[in-house]
């Protein structure tokens, strides 16, 4: 079985590899477009994470879209824009991930308190999602970030393993591990009964 | 056979992933209808560029006059070397050097002469504690 699929947005990222760097040469407004296509996808990834905190994920997100706009990060059309895209919103995020982390290790010891508990996922939005919306997301929540990130591009994103291992980078054989480990984790966690998993 | 079992192997995990492709699809469809209007940030403009400057010269000068102040207060703080100066090798004593003064050391900081070594007697000179060996002359 191969997960390889025709990459939806590859007239944008050939369209940016003939103009150049989408901020030096591009239309603003073109890049502002594909951007905004991307956007649902993006805010799902971003949301991923984010263990599923949504103004986290917002903050990620618009994080990012500035990077990209004052030209931090610069797309090389070296892949296609949405898995280079995703690339930058992962490494924001594990960069305000640190910094908070950081934060609480400088600020809970000079207040001499322990840091403090991280925010949980939003449960009025978690709410508003179907039964099996709520399972699979209990269910992803058990597993090792790296395996649920790559089940989450491959799966939710449409993404082949190896765009997702280009994502994460990591190599190819290591996204595949993280794919099949986690399947066969997230199935488990699924059939388990509701009361075990919790 | 056995590539009958893969096939089949095959065919059941696609129906599996299908399973969680579809569960994943239900929760892609939760979640965007949930995701926010999209909006570019507007950018960072000439003012957080002059605050940004402004930042990194007070963490310069931060850092100056951190430097400036400890290398004063170590001035301060260090002691003051005395203001003798350092005795040169050929005054200098050793002060373990009073264990070297035996009892008769005197006697060999004289040079005999050849020939006349013995017959030695010790005399009191005048004005010296210390006795001396004076020549006898033989009968």
């Amino acid at each position: 079985m191969s997960y390889t699929r025709p990459s939806q947005d590859t007239h944008i990222t050939n369209s940016i590899r003939a103009r150049g760097n989408p901020r030096d040469s591009m239309k603003q407004t073109d890049f502002q477009g594909e951007l905004g296509r991307l956007h649902p996808a993006s805010f799902g990834w971003a949301l991923c994470c984010c263990d599923h905190r949504r103004e986290e994920a917002e903050d990620v997100l618009q994080t990012a879209y500035l990077k990209v706009l004052e030209g931090t990060a610069r797309f090389d059309g070296n892949s296609s824009l949405r898995t280079w895209f995703f690339g930058v919103i992962r490494r924001t995020a594990w960069e305000r991930r640190r910094r908070r982390w950081l934060r609480d290790q400088i600020f809970g010891r000079w207040l001499a308190r322990e840091p403090g508990p991280l925010p949980t996922p939003d449960p009025e939005a978690v709410a508003r999602g179907s039964e099996s919306g709520r399972a699979l997301l209990q269910a992803l929540a058990d597993l090792p970030d790296r395996q649920r990130d790559v089940l989450h591009l491959v799966f939710y994103q449409d993404l082949t393993v190896e765009e997702a291992s280009r994502v994460l980078k990591v190599s190819v054989g290591t996204a595949r591990t993280h794919f099949e480990r986690g399947k066969a984790r997230l199935r488990q966690r699924l059939t388990q009964p509701e009361e075990t998993i919790c | 056979m056995l590539s009958n079992d893969n096939d089949r192997d095959l065919h059941g995990d696609d129906f599996r992933d299908d399973d969680l492709r579809a569960r994943f699809a239900v929760l892609r469809k939760v979640e965007e209808a949930q995701a926010p209007e999209f909006s570019i940030p507007a950018r960072r403009g000439a003012d957080h560029g002059r605050r940004r400057r402004a930042g990194k010269l007070i963490a310069v000068a931060a850092c100056l006059v951190t430097i400036v102040t400890v290398v004063i207060w170590l001035r301060v703080v260090s002691p003051k070397p005395d203001g003798n100066r350092v005795a040169s090798i050929t005054e200098w004593k050793a002060p373990t050097d009073f264990l070297l003064e035996t009892p008769g050391r005197d006697m060999l900081r004289t040079v005999p002469a050849i020939g006349e070594w013995h017959d030695y007697t010790q005399v009191s000179k005048p004005g010296k504690e210390r006795p001396q060996l004076r020549k006898q002359n033989s009968p």
